[in-house]
């Protein structure tokens, strides 16, 4: 029998084929494959698949940021044209803070230069990392992470900090052989332990759709005035303590609100093709102690200003040893 | 009217072709190029365009397949897009039928549409999974910007595709007056 005849029957009308069943196939398969994803570990499966199809496409995505990289220098001086007036000035008016505030701490005299800045970064803290450098942005709108051209094989894990010259940039999420995922500070689903650097006052800083920072859990009780800078406390256990995370942009609070609602600006921005430094390890002192901790159970709104800057000598002491190290 | 099913073989290979060159181009430059929040989405407008030229279930597993590409090539929950893709290209196929492969008006017409509404969705989505929490930035900045910018991308896949079915190489046999394809 020819084979064609076959599919002449396939032509008839009661037995076409709407596409149906192959879309119901799909939808089945796709929404298993979210499932699974959603309740696995950062370790399952499909993470793995993710990770291996990263390992192959890094390549292309090195090529990609070579392609574009003289294409992000004219976007920059575009946003910078089309920004406006007020955000300008906010801007000099925060690099003039910022400005002033490094030039304060002899460890972080020379950020000129970047890959400086990061060496300074490094030997200011102490920090056991590696360098590693900014191969990719996030490839989708919704979320906030950069990729970088260091791996596994680099010695880099998934829950690592990564730090540039101006602080804290995020942490690693995704870890293959010779790259890594780095979800930003910025991103809706960080969070970071900080604290104000004056006060001492504890909270949770987490990313913002509009790409700022907000600072949560910081009880009204405490001292807060826009300008402060925020800091990370360590009471995590992932980021070494001290490390600039913003300033604060604005404070406010309603009538029966327990806690401030602190937008914050975050200290770094990325951008591609730029060196960050992967936190490999923290050494004692990085971590918060139990009397950090204890110390932060016990007085979550800090101290007062006027008592931090009244108190010189352990206020100094305190700040020289973990502000200091900022 | 008989079909010769070797064809159906021959006939994809410029869609597969167009496929892994938006994955090439999703990889290299989706996520270097963002505008107003939104980043393009190579895989989106492929599946589109590949939707406006084929039949629906052909349209909803080449939607699936190009909606899983851009989660595995993302840091966006796997099978999210793919599923929102292979549903999208489903519809688009369905409604579209009878309009020809090749780039129209009308056709680009539908490539928005499609494109904006599946952004939409997937913001949507997005938001009820828990990776965005602002559903405002996640419509407008991040859905609607993505929509619009990789309606680009999708128009160049468009002309691409309908060329290649225009000359009997498409991966439906619409070219040759059916519908219909060779094997079921």
């Amino acid at each position: 029998m020819p084979r064609h005849q076959g599919y002449a029957n396939n032509l008839n009308p009661r037995r076409q084929s709407t596409g149906l069943r192959p879309l119901i196939v799909v939808c089945l398969a796709s929404l298993l494959l979210l499932t699974f994803y959603l309740r696995e570990g950062e370790t399952g499966p499909i993470h793995s698949v993710r990770g291996g199809v990263s390992v192959i496409t890094t390549p292309v995505r090195l090529l990609g940021s070579a392609v574009s990289a003289p294409f992000n220098a004219l976007g920059n001086v575009m946003g910078n044209l089309t920004a406006s007036r007020e955000t300008l000035e906010e801007l000099e008016r925060t690099n003039e803070e910022l400005t002033a505030r490094v030039a304060e701490l002899s460890e972080a005299e020379a950020t000129a230069e970047r890959l400086q800045g990061l060496l300074d970064l490094q030997s200011t803290y102490n920090l056991q990392s590696t360098a590693a450098r900014i191969v990719g942005q996030s490839s989708d709108a919704w979320t906030d992470t950069v990729t970088i051209d260091k791996g596994s094989l680099d010695g880099l894990a998934v829950n690592m900090p990564v730090t540039n010259a101006a602080g804290v940039i995020g942490q690693i999420i995704e870890v293959g052989p010779n790259s890594a995922t780095v979800r930003l500070v910025t991103d809706e689903q960080s969070g970071v332990s900080a604290m104000i650097q004056d006060t001492r006052a504890q909270g949770m800083v987490q990313g913002q759709a509009d790409g700022t920072l907000r600072m949560l859990y910081v009880s009204v009780d405490a001292d807060v005035q826009e300008g402060d800078i925020i800091i990370t406390s360590g009471l995590g256990g992932v980021f070494p303590k001290g490390l600039p995370l913003g300033t604060v942009a604005s404070v406010t609070k309603s009538s029966n609100d327990v806690y401030y609602t602190i937008i914050v600006n975050p200290a770094s921005r990325t951008e591609n093709n730029e060196e960050v430094l992967v936190i490999t390890s923290l050494t004692e002192e990085q971590v918060a102690t139990d009397e950090d901790v204890a110390s932060a159970n016990a007085t979550p709104q800090g101290q007062a200003r006027d008592a931090a800057a009244s108190s010189d000598d352990d206020a100094s002491a305190t700040d020289g040893s973990e502000g200091g190290e900022s | 009217m008989p079909v010769d099913y070797r064809d159906a073989g021959r006939g994809r290979s410029p869609l597969i072709i167009c496929g892994l060159v938006a994955f090439v181009l999703q990889v290299a430059l989706g996520s270097q190029i963002s505008f107003f929040g939104g980043c393009l989405n190579f895989m989106a407008a492929f599946a589109c365009a590949a939707a406006l030229q084929g039949d629906s279930g052909a349209a909803a597993i080449t939607g699936f397949v190009a909606g899983l590409a851009y989660d595995l090539s993302a840091t966006v929950p796997v099978g999210l897009m793919a599923l929102v893709l292979a549903i999208g290209s489903y519809v688009v196929a369905g409604l579209s039928a009878g309009l020809g492969g090749g780039f129209s008006g009308r056709s680009f017409q539908f490539l928005a549409i499609a494109l904006v509404i599946e952004m939409l969705v997937y913001s949507i989505a997005l938001v009820l999974v828990g990776v965005e929490g602002d559903i405002l930035i996640a419509l407008g900045s991040h859905g609607l910007m993505t929509a619009l910018i990789s309606l680009v991308p999708g128009a160049v896949f468009l002309v691409l595709l309908g060329n290649a079915g225009g000359s009997g190489r498409g991966f439906s046999a619409r070219g040759r007056g059916t519908r219909y394809k060779g094997i079921r």
